[in-house]
């Protein structure tokens, strides 16, 4: 019995000292300068992850009283994000992934009044404010994207331009087929991938195409016709009917997508650059580039797609408000940007930064083509994003009719206007 | 005489067959283990079938796991999540079955199923408004935060255990025991207690193990990178934008190898456990 | 003052009531990290909350409304079904079958034993992700087999219910070693002298088994049964990691429904109603399972 309690008691006394252990937090102050302790979140993974911390420690060595400590939650980040703005209890600084107006801005602290936020590159500072013009979050890197090709295999296939428009494009895929090689490689396990491959299509089908009419208008204001929404299903479709596409395009994880670029089994990929980098740590000699989004008929345009990459915005509520002003504009120094966008292999968010990056000649020529904004960042309401991965889930696995994808972005996205 | 020789040599042969037999269902069952081996040992490069064992093995990924998702320290972190769980689940559970068994009172039969009515609430339906209350309280990033939630989430089935077991006990005991003036609180440590000795073994090893294996409350209580426990290391492997499988790999070893000599060496005690509480 | 602490006292020692107390500091955590969360979970489901802003507005029914039509949630019904019954059976089937080899003592016996608990010990998504790398297409440990008898590699996890009873035996290995280990205790726990009384009585080996091993395994078919089936019906690591719910949404369980739905779009209130609906729907099969199996068990002892 004694020996019982003796047994409880410390079982007690060690609990009592891990729950007390928890609670502590020095705030030792240096003299003069910064102190305190700062915490800062991402869903970036090597080497954009990297690069920044590398920023970060640098930070901590220019202020030593300063504790930044700066996680990546991977694929979770999205789901604890949520948690904690449910609960109004955010980090000080985080990664805004895409979603810094759409999902975020209600807990951002607009950045209008820091000399920064005049640098940020104007083709991408639409995408960070709001449309009561704050700017609610700062882009290290940016993102220029269409597909991911490869220009070895292109060549193979006896071609000397890139497609340029819809018809080109297939023609390309069947002759890439005739190689042997995928046309395109889609990692449907995580249904991102497709949700990716429309959000980008749907820009030049239903936005830049010469027929488009008044489609975005009747977008923004809720009246859109949704059965134009099925060129862009029936282009998913078609890949997948004529055989462009992998076999396991259902299946795939995301994780083989590396190896299917380094070592020329897939031709085009819809991803962005950080893909491209991923794949020459495999194989450098691998002959990846990024070509821009076919028109739709023969005389649409080509376009690219662009945004934000790594960006980070300040809780509105944080209590550390002047550290974390102080670690963005570190973040913001030019020499900073330019190191993680090379490291990271991803173009600069910012006017006055040009990283050298192994792209850039490919970029360079089609510098005289637009850049556009992701579909549902731009002309969907907040909540698309999901129903294009169930109908591009749906629509790969041959489950869904193209009417019924159409009907099922339709309700989806009224209802989802009657919430705003 | 004759017939018994013949009974032996017939049980001989037939242990044979059966040793065979188990080692095959062994190789199957060790099919997947072997093969995250072998890839934890490959390069990023190599592209062979998983079933081949590399021909130089290198321990990159090992290097690579160890050093970015900084094991060590999430082990010591899971240990202390998993000790101080499992024994507060050991007490609290006991001490609240021991009524719940004895006496079936109509507001002790509602705790009983309201308490295994919790064995099925799917933990993520309820994992938002958690979160809140966790914030509200202070404990998110604290050790009592995830351990208050972990043994709440464990105690629903270490106490279905414990009474299927005490009430196997005969009451008889209890009944003398209060003859002799015993008071009714001391019955437990003095008569319950001491035969509970295969049941606390094996409710130990069962939460044991699913709290060392929890992932969805460490995720959102422990999100300092200092208080990452183990399964949070691994995940970060297994991220989106992340290739390197024999990482993951890798990691999944490092992580499986401690439960895995600990179960070696507690092997006869968890059968014996296991066996005592499940059947009783 | 001094009586009514004599009177508490006496209640304390004498009065059984009182012994409920112990139950307290369990009760305590119960309801505040359960039943406040469910009502909590009760009220969202009321809302069109959209998982993180601090608005939302109630739509009264409509969430439910909208689930009975949803395909969606009655495929995840469907597989969970699959998932906790399928795989009890066959779990209990190899549980059962495994115990009756293993029980007696012969070389090897300790090994296989391990193995077989093995995966039991594993997190449940690196058993997922692990079966990942034998299924899936691309260099597929199981197509590799396949590809040494001449035939085409298959991209086994593509049609929905492959995938779904691909899922479910994956489930029943993985487990079955918990079944095993309890159906040896339950075969330790038979006196020996009532099997060699039924062989020299002349019974063979099935009216044996029949008669005196079944009956006598019952306590431990009842705790696997119900362990089992929980297991199977709250299945959620197991999914993500091998199909994340695909092809399409065609193997979801609720549960990785229910997270798809708050996390991956923005209905949290939605998700918030399939949560209750498949919370009570477990609440039910457990209640109807343990009174069956105690009838069936009143039964063979009376």
């Amino acid at each position: 019995m004694r020996r019982i309690l003796v047994l409880f008691f410390t079982c007690i006394f060690m609990l009592s000292s891990v729950f007390a252990g928890g609670a502590k937090e020095d705030q030792t102050s240096a003299e003069g300068g910064l102190s305190g302790t700062l915490t800062v979140a991402t869903n970036a993974a090597s080497p954009t992850y990297d690069a920044v911390e590398h920023i970060v420690e640098l930070f901590m060595e220019e202020n030593p009283g300063v504790e930044v400590e700066y996680t990546t939650y991977g694929s979770d980040y999205e789901n604890l994000m949520k948690a904690r703005m449910a609960a109004n209890d955010l980090p000080d600084v985080f990664a805004t992934h895409g979603w810094a107006v759409n999902r975020y801005a209600e807990y951002l602290r607009p950045l209008n009044d820091l000399e920064l936020s005049k640098r940020i590159s104007p083709s991408i500072v639409d995408t960070v404010t709001t449309d009561s013009g704050d700017i609610v979050a700062m882009p290290i890197t940016s993102e220029q994207s269409g597909m991911i090709y490869n220009k070895e295999i292109l060549a193979k296939a006896g071609w000397d331009h890139v497609p340029a428009t819809l018809d080109e494009f297939y023609q390309c895929c069947e002759d890439v087929k005739a190689l042997g090689v995928i046309p395109v490689y889609i990692t449907g396990k995580d249904t991102r991938n497709q949700a990716n491959l429309m959000d980008i299509m749907a820009v030049s089908f239903l936005i830049t195409c010469n027929d488009s009419g008044d489609n975005a208008d009747r977008l923004y204001d809720g009246t859109f016709d949704w059965s134009k929404w099925a060129p862009v299903s029936t282009f998913l479709s078609e890949l997948v009917k004529r055989g462009y596409t992998n076999v396991d395009a259902t299946t795939a994880d995301p994780i083989y997508t590396a190896e299917k670029l380094a070592f020329g089994e897939a031709m085009f990929n819809y991803n962005n650059q950080a893909a491209i980098a991923d794949a020459w740590t495999l194989n450098p000699d691998a002959e990846l580039s990024m070509m821009p989004v076919p028109g739709l008929h023969e005389d649409d345009e080509q376009i690219w797609i662009g945004g934000e990459r790594e960006c980070y915005g300040i809780w509105k509520d944080s209590p550390n408000m002047e550290l974390a002003i102080a670690l963005l504009e570190f973040m913001a120094r030019p020499e900073n940007v330019k190191y993680v966008c090379e490291v990271a292999g991803m173009p600069s968010g910012f006017a006055d930064v040009s990283p050298e990056l192994r792209l850039t000649p490919d970029f360079e020529a089609f510098s005289d083509l637009k850049t556009y904004p992701y579909f549902d960042r731009e002309w969907l309401p907040s909540g698309m994003w999901a129903t294009m991965r169930t109908i591009g889930g749906a629509l790969t696995a041959g489950e869904m009719s193209i009417e019924e994808s159409c009907k099922t972005m339709q309700d989806s996205y009224l209802s989802l206007m009657a919430q705003q | 005489m004759v017939d018994k020789k013949k009974k032996s040599k017939l049980k001989t042969r037939w242990n044979w067959l059966k040793s065979i037999i188990a080692i095959v269902i062994s190789l199957f069952f060790f099919a997947p283990f072997y093969i995250i081996l072998s890839l934890s040992f490959k390069s990023r490069a190599d592209r062979t079938s998983y079933w081949l064992f590399p021909e130089n093995p290198t321990f990159d990924a090992y290097a690579y796991a160890l050093d970015k998702g900084d094991i060590w320290l999430a082990i010591c972190n899971t240990l202390i999540v998993t000790v101080f769980s499992v024994v507060l689940v050991l007490v609290l559970g006991s001490i609240a079955a021991y009524p719940l068994a004895r006496h079936k009172t109509r507001m002790n039969k509602l705790i009983l199923s309201a308490f295994v009515g919790v064995m099925m609430v799917p933990p993520l339906s309820v994992l938002v408004p958690i979160y809140r209350e966790l914030v509200m309280m202070g404990g998110i990033n604290t050790f009592w935060g995830i351990i208050l939630v972990t043994v709440t989430y464990s105690l629903p089935t270490s106490v279905f255990m414990f009474t299927n077991f005490i009430g196997g006990i005969p009451k008889e005991l209890d009944e003398a025991a209060l003859i002799d003036g015993c008071s009714q609180f001391m019955i437990f440590p003095r008569i319950i207690l001491p035969n509970m000795a295969p049941v606390i073994s094996s409710v130990l090893i069962l939460t044991g193990v699913s709290i060392w294996n929890d992932y969805s409350f460490q995720l959102y209580v422990l999100q300092r990178p200092k208080l990452r426990t183990i399964t949070l290391a691994i995940s970060s492997f297994f991220s989106e934008g992340n290739t390197n499988m024999p990482a993951a790999a890798a990691a999944t070893v490092i992580s499986v190898l401690p439960l895995a000599i600990i179960y070696l060496c507690l092997q006869k005690y968890f059968v014996k456990g296991s066996m005592d509480s499940a059947v009783k | 003052m001094k009586n009514g602490n004599r009177s508490v006292m006496k209640f304390l020692q004498s009065d059984p009531r009182a012994l409920s107390l112990l139950t307290l500091p369990a009760v305590l955590l119960f309801i505040t990290f359960v039943a406040f969360p469910i009502v909590s979970g009760i009220n969202i489901s009321f809302t069109n909350w959209n998982g993180y802003s601090q608005e939302y507005s109630y739509v009264g029914f409509d969430n439910y409304r909208k689930m009975f039509t949803d395909p969606q949630v009655w495929t995840a019904f469907r597989n969970t079904l699959i998932y906790g019954f399928g795989s009890t059976l066959v779990q209990t089937i190899l549980g059962l079958a495994f115990a009756m080899l293993l029980v007696n003592r012969f070389l090897f016996r300790g090994v296989a034993r391990t193995i077989i608990y093995l995966p039991a010990m594993v997190a449940q998504l690196i058993i997922g992700y692990i079966w990942y790398f034998i299924v899936t297409y691309e260099r597929g440990a199981l197509n590799d087999i396949v590809a040494l008898f001449g035939v085409d590699k298959v991209d086994w996890m593509s049609r929905g219910f492959r995938a779904v009873m691909i899922i479910m035996m994956i489930n029943a290995i993985a487990y079955c070693g918990k079944t095993m280990i309890i159906f040896i205790a339950g075969l330790e726990s038979i006196p020996n002298m009532y099997n060699e009384a039924a062989s020299i009585d002349g019974a063979n080996a099935w009216q044996v088994f029949r008669h005196i091993t079944m009956p006598m395994l019952l306590p431990a078919l009842t705790t696997s049964l119900v362990l089992n089936i929980i297991g199977g019906l709250k299945m959620f690591g197991l999914v993500v990691a091998m199909t994340n719910g695909g092809p399409g949404y065609a193997s979801h369980s609720l549960s990785s429904l229910i997270n798809s739905l708050y996390f991956g779009g923005q209905q949290a209130g939605y998700s918030a109603a399939v949560g209750m609906f498949s919370f009570i729907f477990i609440v039910l099969v457990s209640i109807l399972l343990r009174r069956y199996l105690e009838m069936k068990e009143a039964q063979y002892n009376g």
